[in-house]
This record gives C-alpha cells, structure tokens and sequence, in this order.
C-alpha cells in the first residue's frame, strides 16, 4: 500500500454561536494516500470548505488528530505549520486569489519568498517553468487584470507548484470558469497528478469529480465513502 | 526587500487620493508635534547654559514702559531685603553703538554686577570670569575679525579680557555680544542729579531693568510682589511709584519680557491643546481609513498566510512596504513645519521672544519626528495584526455580530465627538483672535497730528472743538498709538468687591471715540461727570458679573480723589497700546474737563486739514506751532494686527484640515461599516428595499448618533469653560464656533453618507452579494 500523506481520526470541528454549538465536522475519519487524486463532493453547509481548510492547516480542528507526513498537526508551533503549508500544500482557488498589484512571475515568485531554501537569484528561472508547464510563459509580465479567467487559474496552478508541494488542495477550481477552460483545468490537475502530487479537490462539478479515483461525498459533517 | 518596496509602491500608485490624505495628516500632525516640542523646550530653560546653578532662581523686572525716572526717583533694589531670598543681583541689557578697536558698531552689551556670575554658579571652566572684566563672545571676535579686542569706553580704552565661547552669546530671549561691569555703566547714562541712585541711573536711559535673586524655600512670590510693591508705593514721585507697582513682575528663572512669556505660553498652550486635538482626531480617523485598508487587504494576507508566510515575516513585509510612505510623510512634515514655523515668526511676539534664542535642534526634530511615524506605523498596523491572526477567507461572508456593530457605532460616535471638540477649541481660539483683531482696527480711515508748543504755555482751543461739535475733528492728549503704561489708580466705589486697578487715562473730546468708529459694547455721553471704559478695565471691574451692571456705577481716581466719575458707555479694546500684545485697561475722560490743555495736543479727523488751518483754528502764529503729522491710524493699526496673525492662521489652517480629516476620516468609518455589512444592505435591496429608504434609514441613524455626539460635546464644553477660561483665557462655550463646529460635523456626516450610499446601484449589489470586495 502507498504511504498515508494525509490521515485524520475523529476529527471533528464545531462552531459556538448565541443559538448554540453548532457540529461543522463529526467524527470524521479519513486517510489520503501519497499520489492519490480525491474529489470532495457534498452539498452547500456540509462542511467540505471546513474540511479542506483543515487539512491545509488554515483552520484547527476543535477535537481528533490530524496528521500530515507523519507529523500530528496540533503539536506544531504556527511557524511550523507556516513551513508545512509553504513546503507541502499548494492552494488553487475558485476566485483564483491572485494579488491585482504584483505581475504574473511576481505572483508566482510569491510563495518562495516564505521560503529560505530557494536562494533568491533561482526564484525568476523556478518561476519560469512552472509558467511554461502551465503554457503561459509569454504572460510573465502582464498583471492578473490583463489576463483571462483561464489564464488566471493557470497562474495560481503555477504558483501552488512553484514550491513542488506533496499535495494541491483545490476548492473549485472550475467553479468560475467556462466550460472549454474547465477542462483544461480539470486536464492540467490530472496530468499533474499523474506526475505524483497528490490531489485533493472540493468541487460541486460532477464531471471532474468522475475524473478523479476517488470520490469522497460528504454530507452534514459526516463522511460517506 | 525591493519587492515590498515596489508593492508598497503599486499601493499608492493605485490609492493616490488616500495616501496623500494620510501623508499630508501626519506630515502635518509631525510638524505641529516638532513646533510644540521645540517652542516647549525652547520655553522650559530657566537659565543659560552655561550656569551650573541648581539654586531656584527669580527674575525681578520692572517696567517703566518709556517714561523717564527724575532725580527723585525711587530706590529699586528691595528685592535683595525680601523674605526668603539668599542672593540678590541686577542687570541691564542695552543695545549700543560702541567703539570696537576704534570703529564704531552695534552691539548688545550685558552690564553686569559683580556678583552675577557667581549667583548663577559658572561652569568651573569659565571661572575667571568671576574675577570681572570685559569679555566678548566668540561671535563678535569673528564678526569683527580680530584677535584682540579694544573698547573704548569714556575716554579710555580697555582691552577686552577673554573671548567667552558661543553659549554665552544669548542671555534668556536676548543676544549678548559684550559683558561689561555695571560700574561702567554711567559711561552710557549719565548721572542725574546729586542724590540719585544707580539704580535711577539705569532706569533712566532704559524701559526695563532686571533683578535676579537665588531664593530658600521660604521664598514666597506673592508675599515677594506685596513687599516690593509696598516699598515702593512708600517712596519716589506717585506717578513713578504708579508705574512701578503695575509693572512689576516676579517670574521663574532667568526670564526677560515676561508679558511676553506670559502669551506666548497662553499660545503655546492653546497649541498644545490643539495638537492633542488634531492628534486625536487625527488617529481615530487614521483608524478608519486603515481599517478599511485591512479589510481589502485581508483577501491578499489570507493568500500570503495560505502560502504559508509566517505572520513575522509578513508583519516585515508590511513594514517595508511603508517606506514609500514614511519618506513621504518626512518631507510633508519637514514642509509643514518649516511653513508652520515662519507664519509663527510673522508673529510679533515670536520674534521678540526667540528672535534671537529659537534654536531648531535637528536631535529635537528627529526624536519626535520618529515618535509620529512609530505610532503611526503601529496604528497603521494593528488592523492587519488582526488579520493577520488567523485565516480570513470566510470573514466577512457573515458581516459583523451585534458586539462588533455596536464597536463600529462607537467608534463612530467618538469620532465625531472628538472632532466636535477639536474643531470648537480651533475655531474658538481662531473666532478669538479675529474678534480681537476686527475691535483692534477702527471702521473708517482717520488722520492725525501731533502739535507741540515750544513756548510751554497751554492751547487756546476752539470751542466747537473743545465740546466736541465740529464732526470732523476730534481731539485727546495722548495718541492713539503709542507705547503705554497704566499710570493712574482708581478704585469703584460702592459695595464692590474688586479692589483697586490701574489703567492709563485719555481725555478726550466727546466725539472723538464716535469719530474713530470704536465698537461700543455699551454706548455712554462722555461729559464732565462721566467716564468711558474699555473691555479691558470693564472686565477687570466687573470681576465675576456681567461688564453692562457697572454702567451708571461710580469710580474715584487718584489724581482726584474728591470728584467720583460715573461709567457712562464701554467700549471695546482699540489697540491703544501699540505694540503691546496686552489688552490695556483705558479709561477715557473729558478733555472739557482739564482746565488748560497743554502740548503735546493730538488731532484726529477723518478728512485732510492742512497745517495752516490747525493753527490758524489754534490762534498760534506757525512759529509758536509744531506740526508732526501721525499719517493714517487706520493703516497703522491694520500693521500692527499683521504681526499678529500667526496663531489665527495657524487654528484656521488647523480648523480646516479637522474638517478634511473629519470628511475623509468618516467616508472611509462608512466604507468599512459597509463592507461589513455588504450581505444585509445586499440583501435587502435585492429583496426590493427601495434605495431611497434605505439611504434614509442609515442617515437617519448616523444623524441620530451625530446628535448625541453634539448634546455630549455641549455638555463637556459647558462643563470645560471655566477650566479653559482660567487656563489660556479661551472662551470654548461662544454660540458662533459652537454652532459652526456642529454645522461642518453634521454637513460632513450628511455629505460622506449620502456619497457611501449613493454608490449603491444594481451593479454593486451583485458585487456586494457575491462577497467580491
């Protein structure tokens, strides 16, 4: 069997409101292996979005473990968990979140600037490639404005690589995309998890999530396999 | 490092307006931050620099506002007898023309008594110059450009001891070229009768004179001032006794021209109230605009944060991208306060006062300078410390719960309370100052001449003139403008509380206070049994009751002690005294009254008379007559008030940015408050809420908080008055700058609103419903 990257065991979150606490995530048990590629489906409030900012160590679980490459979450200082999410994750958008000032290769250089392995002078040549890998290597200089829908996603899947990350946590990378430039997302993900990086994507779109291996529905917090 | 900087950059490439907003606020609030502090530090030295005294020392200076001492002059040196004082020393700084290695030059010399060095304890390294002597600064060796200096004084001429390094160049606001003993001073005012003293020597070449005295802690200023006044009043010519007594003035530290000290510090403070304001005003604005920064910021420190940035790195990043901005921000405020300083040098009483001893300190500027960026760039980011602390893609999808809608609401509110409260004490001091200007000017352009008669004998005065009938022309014994001194005692008679007061006296013609267009607070006939008198004397007289109860009351002046006078009219303060930034209390009588009219006789009239005519009208044949026309009053006393317009300007200048940080500071409290609240207001237009109602709605609640704001600022003013009255004599509670403060606040409230909501189309609902700020 390959080796579990992401492994999670009763984790539940829950949030206090004046109503009272409301259960977001119940009990949930889960293990993603190394190069597996996982579509995450469930409806409006199920509690998919909680799940994925957990497992990309943006939001905490309330109670269960998590743990990723082997190392439980919760016993990380925030500067760890910072070099986790710089060196294992990379993020791919639905609103694609690139920064308006910064250009293209700026926008992709971004994620090296946190870290100090790469030595400054390889950041423009490491940006490069992940730019020609997405075909967008003769947009390095225009700003994200000038870009379309298409191009932008193509970027942020750029920028996620730059830092060769383990996995790509996706959430709805084509939910603002028509559909010829879906699927070449929707391709773009596959192809790179071909390569190995493990891919783990939130979507509402029935027909990417037929494309992955794996489809995990979620529903009420509950994980239904 | 390069690629903050360039972010920072784009920043403000993108957000012109809003930065040059904040960089132009702090540049100024920096500015008026250095101006305060080195007017204060400049105010707080006590004693010059180069004393190593740490005795308490009191300056004793005694005015004698131009009027020249006779004979029979009094003893001035009481202070060395008074209670509590261990040491005791005088003396004089003159300005004069000297022969310095047989050229002539002006310089200003210190005449020192042989104990003065020694009672302000010179540093050990100068210690020779206790042993006496002529010392000259460093400053006069080079401006005269030799090694050895000789002065001649009388007829001999002394070499010049040592050459004393630059500290000793300024004594308290004056400039100091020379040190030359006192013994020498009658070289410079001769000796005046048999059994003069020293002291009447000295007073009699030069309006003030200096006492420095080191007291013990039994020193008491107000017993001190009680003895001198009471030593005085016993001895000499009443009216030099007269003058002495209302010119005394005991003060802290080595300190000259204390009247003028005493509005400058009345300025200084006034400034330094309006600094806390403008800074207040200034941060809580400065919030907002931040905030809301923050809030479009959030999305891009969320991606940075998802990258996995680590918050410190983050926070540097944030730093560097305020370079751009803080440079900015020095050269705005090195700008401003450049600006600042010469409109406060326009001041007369800047001038006087640090003329020569302002020193701008390039540590002082830095030091403070740094604070203002330090907070600022702390205020700057502690919205994105909040950010920064977790991860923010949901936030705002929900908007505010009701505690943070409450927070907002009270942020709002105190915005606009604090501002109320700025902007009133800015435009109280400005509507202050410009009343007292607009009552220093007359209404209509008047000439005058002085006419003198050599021969001594009294005028023969018209009597259509005397009894003030010929419209044209009026007539007193003093000039309007000239140097004055309170000269006569009076005291109210009746059950008054207010004991007794000096003022200087005018006879005039009944007309002539119509003639020179004076504002009368209370109009009164001057007649042989009345008297007018100004605001000033009025207030004084009045104590705590209203001026208009002492009209019909009855005063008793020295000079005639048998013939009370009744307050007929008041009037308001014309700048009698010249340069003197002092209101004068003036009392004005009947010229009909004084039995003969003697020269010199002032002539005021609002058309041209020739000079043949006046002595013509006279009877004085031209060679008994000396015509010295005084040119137009009016223009001269628009000169005067020109120095004065510092302070106004600068609580004008200060007024109008409040209301422009006010304005910017509340569109972006409502841009946030609407950020915040994107998916109500979204909502509920998308559920058909009119936009009419719903922009009536919210200005209906931000006026309700506006309101609430002004009945609190109403009350802290009203309960302020006293407290700021006594302190700076700065009326908060005056119906004009109240008024205005609420209206600009309200308009600014209602524009800003009106401007945030008018925003609201069909387009910026679906943006506001899909979160995409």
């Amino acid at each position: 069997m390959s080796e579990i990257l992401i492994s999670l065991s009763n984790l539940s979150k829950s949030f206090v409101s004046r109503a009272g606490s409301v259960d977001v995530l119940k009990e949930v048990d889960l293990d993603i292996a190394r190069g597996e590629c996982v579509a995450l489906v469930g409806q409006s409030g199920s509690g998919k979005s909680t799940l994925l900012s957990i497992i990309g160590l943006l939001d905490s679980a309330t109670s269960g473990t998590y743990t990723l490459c082997g190392s439980a979450v919760s016993a990380l200082s925030h500067y760890q968990l910072s070099i986790l999410r710089n060196r294992n994750i990379g993020w791919i958008f639905q609103n694609f979140n690139l920064v308006s000032e910064l250009s293209v290769l700026k926008n992709i250089e971004l994620p090296m600037r946190y870290n100090s392995d790469i030595k400054k002078a390889d950041y423009e040549t490491i940006a490069m490639k992940q730019l020609t890998l997405v075909g967008l290597q003769d947009k390095a200089h225009s700003y994200p404005d000038q870009l379309s829908g298409g191009q932008q996603q193509r970027v942020a899947i750029a920028r996620a690589l730059v830092g060769e990350p383990d996995m790509l946590l996706c959430d709805e990378p084509t939910g603002n995309l028509d559909s010829k430039n879906s699927e070449q997302i929707t391709d773009l993900l596959l192809e790179l998890n071909k390569r190995g990086t493990t891919v783990l994507i939130v979507t509402h779109d029935n027909e990417l999530a037929k494309k992955c291996e794996r489809i995990i529905q979620i529903s009420d917090g509950e994980i239904n396999q | 490092m390069w690629d903050d900087l360039s972010f920072g950059w784009r920043c403000w490439q993108h957000q012109r307006v809003r930065w040059v907003f904040l960089v132009i606020a702090w540049g100024m609030f920096s500015a008026l931050a250095v101006i305060v502090t080195q007017l204060t530090v400049n105010l707080s030295a006590d004693r010059p620099d180069w004393s190593n005294s740490t005795d308490s020392l009191y300056t004793l200076s005694y005015g004698m506002q131009g009027l020249s001492v006779t004979s029979k002059g009094v003893d001035l040196d009481y202070a060395q007898t008074t209670s509590g004082v261990s040491s005791y020393t005088k003396y004089v700084i003159k300005r004069e023309t000297l022969k310095l290695n047989g050229k002539r030059k002006k310089v200003n010399v210190l005449f020192y008594e042989p104990n003065f060095f020694e009672l302000l304890d010179v540093n050990d390294k100068y210690a020779y110059v206790k042993e006496g002597g002529i010392f000259a600064t460093s400053a006069l060796m080079e401006n005269t450009a030799s090694k050895a200096l000789v002065v001649t004084l009388g007829n001999s001429d002394v070499p010049v001891q040592q050459v004393l390094p630059n500290t000793f160049g300024k004594f308290a606001s004056k400039s100091v070229d020379l040190y030359i003993p006192m013994v020498q001073f009658t070289n410079f005012a001769p000796f005046k009768g048999a059994n003069a003293t020293e002291t009447q020597a000295i007073m009699n070449s030069i309006p003030y004179y200096y006492g420095l005295i080191s007291v013990d802690d039994s020193f008491s200023v107000t017993a001190a001032t009680q003895y001198i006044q009471d030593q005085i009043a016993q001895s000499g010519e009443p009216i030099v006794s007269i003058n002495l007594e209302a010119n005394i003035q005991l003060v802290s530290g080595v300190e000259l021209l204390p009247q003028q000290r005493k509005e400058l510090l009345r300025q200084l403070i006034i400034l330094a109230i309006l600094f806390f304001a403008f800074g207040f005003v200034l941060i809580s604005n400065y919030f907002s605009v931040v905030s809301a920064i923050a809030i479009e910021r959030s999305q891009e420190l969320s991606l940075k944060y998802a990258l996995g940035a680590p918050n410190s790195k983050q926070l540097v990043s944030l730093l560097r991208e305020n370079i751009p901005m803080l440079l900015a921000v020095v050269t705005v405020a090195l700008a401003s306060a450049l600006f600042i300083q010469a409109q406060l040098y326009n001041s007369d009483i800047y001038n006087k006062y640090f003329g020569t001893t302002f020193e701008f300190s390039w540590l002082q500027w830095s030091a403070v300078l740094n604070l203002c960026l330090l907070v600022m760039v702390c205020i700057s980011l502690l919205p994105m410390f909040n950010l920064l602390r977790n991860s923010h893609f949901n936030r705002g999808k929900g908007g505010l719960n009701k505690m943070q809608r409450r927070l907002n609401d009270f942020q709002f509110l105190s915005q606009i309370l604090l501002t109320l409260c700025a902007l009133n004490i800015s435009l109280s001091s400005g509507y202050q100052e410009w009343q007292k200007q607009r009552t220093d000017s007359l209404d209509m352009s008047i000439v005058g001449a002085e006419i003198t008669r050599p021969d001594g004998k009294s005028f023969s005065l018209p009597t259509k003139w005397l009894l003030g009938q010929d419209k044209n022309i009026g007539l007193s014994n003093k000039a309007l403008i000239q140097s004055r001194a309170p000269l006569v005692k009076l005291r109210p008679l009746g059950d008054s509380h207010v004991g007794e007061q000096f003022a200087d006296k005018m006879s005039v013609t009944s007309n002539l206070l119509t003639l020179i267009g004076v504002n009368w607070e209370v109009f009164g006939r001057l007649d042989k049994g009345t008297v007018i008198v100004n605001m000033a004397l009025a207030k004084k007289l009045a104590g705590n009751s209203n001026v208009r109860d002492l009209i019909g009351s009855q005063l008793v002046l020295d000079d005639a002690p048998h013939k009370p006078l009744v307050i007929a009219g008041i009037i308001n303060n014309v700048a009698h005294a010249g340069v003197s930034l002092s209101d004068m209390p003036m009392l004005y009588t009947s010229i009909e009254d004084e039995k003969k009219v003697y020269s010199p006789l002032y002539i005021y009239s609002n058309q041209l008379i020739s000079s043949d005519k006046i002595l013509a009208s006279l009877d004085l044949p031209p060679e008994l007559g000396r015509i010295k026309p005084l040119g137009d009053i009016k223009q001269q006393l628009i000169e005067l008030n020109k120095n004065r317009r510092g302070l106004l300007f600068i609580t004008l200048q200060i007024s109008l940015f409040i209301f422009v940080m006010l304005t910017v500071g509340l569109l972006y409290q409502l841009k946030t408050m609407l950020l915040s609240q994107q998916r109500t207001l979204g909502l509920s237009l998308a559920m058909g809420q009119q936009r009419k109602s719903l922009i009536a709605e919210k200005l209906f609640k931000q006026l309700a908080l506006c309101s609430l704001a002004s009945i609190t600022f109403i009350v802290i003013m009203l309960s302020l008055t006293d407290y700021f009255t006594q302190a700076v004599n700065l009326d908060v509670y005056s119906t004009v700058p109240i008024c205005l403060s609420i209206f600009l606040v309200v308009l600014s409230v209602i524009s800003t609103t009106l401007l945030m909501l008018s925003k609201l189309t069909n387009t910026t609902i679906q943006r506001l419903l899909t979160g995409q700020v």
